[in-house]
């Protein structure tokens, strides 16, 4: 499979603390990887160096055939095609669901072909009966969706879903996982980042497990869960040997 | 809602803004009282200045107490240019507005990366500074006394009129000038980002939105055409000072204007100005100019945030909300 996120030996501190060392794992064009881990691991914190929130004081990204560089900023990796969504969801709330989405998409097209685009992405995530709502107003299931909807608005090759599964009934997983699956149809490659173990393995290729800010281990979702080192990361030393 | 539906909304709307922009034409011929005409016109610049800074408070949510000092610099270039050079103050306006367009730049270059209060803090301290300058180079600017301009002839090129009826209508064609741009600035792709931003800086920029850039340009517009209205109002007062024209009451006034007519919005601070300017002749009569309108500001500023925080525009949208929701409620039975 063709690599599109090489994430190459990244680390970064804050004052004493090592939030993430040396971690290293590659994400292929089209894949859906997960990115699991205790509390406190540094999945968000990876997520954060990878959209550019955060600068990274050791090793490298190279996305799509290009290394990054800390020019690359938040936006201009956005631009690059690096979507994130965030662990709780951030509507701008000032705006309806429509044009939360329509000024994302007024970034690449005129305002005609945005508005057709925006009606296009309203009807694939399910939010057309709910276009002209605030997006403050929105139940929790259908903001997550409109965070989604919004950063497909950017066209993205990778999108980075924090924790989408987290406050969600089991009915409402189902459906925001057939949307993940809908997205991943279109080519578009997924760093699923979760705690919903049911939901990383009904739909990860591959998993990748960080303990304490470091790589832990990956491969095959079910098989890399009954790993001991990653029930214990979970549950804790004590708990495998009891 | 159907297309002829909507149609027929908008051009209703026209239709009940060109009565109203018809009427205020007439409204000098009908009004002898010249200190009726020159509170009217006072509203009208109070309006077109809150129209102005409303594009960064109200739209871009960054509060803004330096216009004053963007008035003054529109005020002061348009006097001394007039006074030493005899340039016409039309030819001023473009002049003044480069000259903001400078110094916006450069106070949003150094404060527009803050978050929070900081930007505010800032702006305040910019209008004291200006303010201090101004004072200061007495030979150039008159210091604390100020400069003034003398009537010799009615003169469109020179602004200077025996009366304030062309006043009225200049600054009512720059208030309709100034809500056309913002129109257009709403609708605009800058308008959309700047929505965006004001809802969440942080998500705004995770989609590729370059919040500092977009702030900065809301920031410029704003500032330039605060700089060309500030031109127009030194001749219209005939006397400038540091105090008054790049003193924190102005920038509060311009301010405040916004909040209570409604911030973000377009038609906001167009009322609010109707409201507190009227309102601040009333207590200057009955109160004195300084108590008065202090008192006045805390009292409006109070009852607007405890009643209605979104302005007082939001009575109208309330209204148009409720008629609304009736119809479709009739509609549907």
């Amino acid at each position: 499979m063709e690599i599109l996120l090489h994430v190459d030996n990244i680390s970064i501190s804050f004052g004493g603390i090592k939030a993430v060392q040396n971690v290293s794992f590659d994400i292929g064009k089209g894949e859906i990887l997960g990115l699991i881990g205790p509390n406190g691991s540094g999945k968000s914190t990876c997520v954060n160096l990878i959209s550019g929130a955060y600068k990274t004081q050791t090793g490298g990204i190279r996305f799509d055939g290009k290394n990054l560089t800390d020019k690359d900023g938040i936006v201009e990796r956005a631009h690059q095609g690096i979507g994130r969504t965030f662990q709780s969801p951030r509507p701008f709330g000032n705006l309806t669901v429509y044009n939360n989405i329509y000024t994302i998409f007024l970034q690449n097209y005129s305002h005609h072909d945005a508005a057709l685009k925006t009606d296009e992405i309203l009807l694939d995530t399910g939010l057309n009966n709910l276009r002209d709502m605030n997006s403050m107003k929105l139940p929790i299931e259908k903001r997550k969706w409109m965070d989604l909807a919004r950063v497909l608005a950017i066209e993205p090759k990778l999108v980075m879903l924090d924790e989408v599964m987290a406050g969600l009934n089991p009915s409402e997983m189902e459906e925001s996982l057939e949307l993940v699956r809908k997205i991943n149809s279109k080519g578009i490659s997924v760093l699923f980042i979760e705690h919903v173990m049911k939901a990383v393995v009904s739909i990860c290729t591959r998993v990748v497990v960080l303990n304490e800010g470091r790589f832990l281990c990956e491969g095959d979702p079910k098989e890399v869960l009954q790993r001991k080192e990653v029930i214990e990361a979970y549950l804790g030393g004590g708990h495998s040997n009891a | 809602m159907s297309l002829s539906n909507s149609k027929k909304k908008l051009s209703l709307k026209l239709v009940v803004q060109i009565v109203i922009l018809a009427a205020a034409f007439i409204l000098p011929l009908l009004v002898s009282s010249n200190y009726i005409t020159t509170v009217i016109t006072t509203c009208f610049t109070f309006a077109a200045l809150g129209v102005a800074w409303n594009l960064i408070g109200g739209y871009g949510a960054q509060i803004s107490w330096c216009h004053a000092a963007f008035v003054a610099t529109g005020a002061y270039t348009g006097f001394i240019l007039n006074k030493t050079f005899g340039i016409s103050p039309l030819l001023c306006i473009p002049i003044g507005m480069a000259l903001a367009l400078l110094i916006s730049t450069a106070i949003g270059y150094g404060t527009l990366k803050l978050r929070g209060p900081f930007f505010s803090i800032a702006t305040i301290a910019f209008a004291e500074i200006l303010r201090v300058l101004l004072l200061y180079f007495k030979g150039v600017t008159g210091g604390a006394s100020g400069l003034f301009v003398t009537y010799h002839e009615d003169s469109i090129l020179n602004l200077t009129f025996s009366n304030d009826k062309p006043f009225y209508y200049i600054m009512l064609i720059v208030l309709v000038v100034v809500l056309l741009l913002t129109a257009y600035f709403e609708k605009s792709k800058t308008g959309y980002y700047l929505g965006a931003i004001k809802g969440d800086e942080d998500a705004a920029i995770s989609l590729g939105i370059p919040a500092f850039k977009i702030k900065l340009r809301a920031f410029q517009l704003s500032a330039v055409i605060a700089a060309a209205i500030g031109t127009v109002y030194a001749f219209f007062l005939t006397y400038i000072d540091p105090m008054s024209i790049c003193g924190m009451d102005l920038s509060v006034k311009i301010g405040v204007v916004a909040i209570v007519g409604g911030i973000g919005t377009l038609w906001g601070p167009v009322v609010g100005a109707f409201v507190i300017i009227p309102l601040i002749e009333f207590a200057s009569h009955l109160m004195g100019q300084q108590g008065g309108t202090n008192l006045l500001y805390g009292l409006a500023l109070m009852v607007v945030v405890i009643l209605r925080s979104e302005g007082l525009i939001s009575i109208y949208t309330d209204i148009k909300e409720k008629y609304k929701k009736k119809t479709v409620i009739q509609s549907g039975e």
